[in-house]
């Protein structure tokens, strides 16, 4: 009875080990923070282009008592704890933080001051959204969880202008092992694995609530959704109607749509079938794009494939400087040992 | 947690963390994750169960703006909201004209002028909210066209069905549109709190 006892507490044990082991590395796993250099140069850009939009009809949507006054928007929830360091603007200031956020998020995208300007990103993104809560859609909400996860991460460590400076100067303190080819390493990291799955996981939440709530509709099983939302005259930027002809079109689709959607967070697991999962995302969000109109939500939903794909490949492809006769950045440890001389080896920050 | 170069000239250790942080890290991820299911599930109709989880959740959600329900086009894609004004102006010149309209460059911008008018439908129902709403739009509206009155009156875009293209009917024929007057506001109403 005793040993019976004790084989089952280590079997039990057994299993809770191995379960830490695999839970540790699928989040924990250092990895090359190249993946989030490439989602922050497209977050970026993303959310440049979303902010500068605002500041067309800034007073508009932004002024005290514009088309969201203060009092609308307080009174939406008043319990929340959304925030925004709007509440806090004076009117007559209003352009300069604007324009102030238009210059960090210009900084952002090309990475310079990145341990800064990726949390300013986040505190800015968040700030505009809620400051103006009936005018966001679902480009806002992807805006927002991209800009909050890469603020955990060194999503400046690659790609970026921080990078370019620390190498320079490396450069300048230590010519001769510059010009034997080494670079500043750019390390491996916990924070930068961690931070790629919580997008990958986000997005199959995402997914898989976006399937499932479709199933309290009527239109999703008899397969007229996608012609109501392609024959919705406001959504609508090239005429579909051509598919009243085609109703068959409208069933598959509609099916499609739903079913892709609800096994997203199954299938993109696995290797082999992650590129066709990902391939009829991408087709998907172009249509929403083209056909709706809503380009800047399919260009971020696309962007977010971007952490699907692991550091190596981006490393493989040449998301890396390499230098005549210089090894890549990254493996400078496969250096011979007397190339990598104590000079070349002081610690150099990136962010 | 900056990176820095190796101490030595073997291959460089990349830094991990120590066992206490990562368990605290996945405390943290169960706590979130729980909250990112929760979220969507909370919106109605929704269990008693999720509706109280929503209670330890909501904050923290708020807080992160990661309250999202994800409804895209869920459960059915619906009508438009549309909303038409008339202003007038001093000189007894009349603006009319509708948000959005394709006229409104570029297309995230129309965008968000066509969000405020489905929140006005989404508020239907509502006297708290739907009045504060009507009232911030006819502002704007008039302040825009330099008026000193406007009419609001919320248009309704039904979506058509197959069956009505293939009759010969077109998606903006005037039949599909149903209105329902908002109100008609004097500028100096507005000063008024």
């Amino acid at each position: 009875m005793v040993r019976l006892f004790t084989a089952l507490i280590h079997a039990v044990g057994l299993r809770i080990c191995t379960a830490w082991r695999q839970w540790d590395d699928f989040w924990f796993r250092p990895e090359d923070p190249v993946t989030l250099g490439v989602v922050r140069i497209l977050t970026g850009l993303m959310l440049t282009y979303t902010h500068w939009v605002w500041g067309i009809k800034f007073s508009s949507f932004f002024g005290t008592d514009g088309f969201q006054d203060l009092l609308l928007v307080r009174s939406l929830d008043p319990e929340t704890m959304a925030w925004s360091f709007w509440w806090y603007v004076p009117p007559d200031l209003a352009w300069t933080v604007h324009l102030t956020c238009l210059f960090l998020l210009t900084m952002y995208t090309l990475g310079l001051w990145t341990s800064v300007t990726k949390w300013a990103a986040a505190i800015i993104t968040i700030s505009y959204v809620n400051r103006v809560p009936n005018a966001s859609f679902g480009l806002d909400q992807m805006n927002a969880m991209l800009a909050v996860y890469l603020a955990l991460g060194p999503c400046g460590a690659r790609l970026s202008l921080d990078r370019l400076i620390s190498v320079k100067r490396s450069a300048i303190r230590f010519p001769e092992a510059y010009a034997a080819g080494q670079r500043p390493f750019v390390l491996p990291r916990p924070s930068a694995r961690l931070v790629r799955r919580l997008i990958q996981v986000h997005m199959c939440i995402i997914y898989f609530f976006a399937g499932v709530t479709k199933l309290k509709g009527t239109s999703w099983w008899d397969g007229n959704a996608v012609w109501m939302a392609l024959a919705n005259a406001e959504y609508q930027s090239v005429d579909m109607t051509w598919m009243a002809w085609y109703p068959w079109l409208s069933d598959l689709l509609t099916h499609a749509t739903v079913l892709w959607e609800m096994t997203f967070w199954i299938f993109v697991w696995n290797p082999v079938l992650r590129p066709w999962v990902l391939l009829v995302g991408v087709l998907m969000h172009l249509g929403i794009g083209g056909f709706l109109g809503m380009w800047t939500f399919g260009l971020v939903m696309i962007f977010t494939y971007a952490s699907f794909v692991a550091p190596e490949t981006y490393l493989a492809i040449g998301f890396r400087r390499r230098s005549r006769n210089a090894p890549p950045a990254v493996g400078m440890a496969n250096l011979p040992a007397e190339r990598n001389s104590p000079s070349a080896l002081q610690p150099v920050r990136v962010s | 947690m900056n990176s820095t170069t190796p101490t030595s000239s073997t291959t460089p250790m990349s830094p991990r963390w120590s066992l206490g942080w990562r368990c605290l890290v996945s405390l943290w991820l169960l706590y979130h994750a729980a909250g990112l299911l929760v979220s969507p599930a909370s919106i109605p109709p929704s269990s008693q169960f999720v509706r109280n989880a929503w209670v330890f959740f909501g904050p923290y959600l708020q807080f992160m703006y990661m309250n999202q329900g994800h409804h895209f086009f869920a459960p059915d894609p619906g009508p438009s909201t549309l909303v038409s004004y008339e202003v007038e102006r001093d000189d007894g010149t009349t603006v009319s004209g509708r948000i959005p309209n394709l006229d409104i460059q570029p297309r995230l911008l129309y965008h968000r002028h066509f969000m405020l008018t489905e929140s006005l439908g989404a508020y239907e129902g509502d006297e708290r909210l739907q009045p504060l709403l009507v009232r911030a739009l006819a502002r704007q509206l008039c302040r825009e066209h330099e008026g000193d009155a406007i009419t609001l009156t919320k248009v309704t875009h039904m979506l058509p069905t197959m069956d009505w293209l293939r009759a010969g009917e077109r998606i903006d024929d005037p039949s599909l549109y149903q209105e329902q007057p908002l109100g008609r506001f004097e500028w100096s109403d507005f000063s008024q709190p």
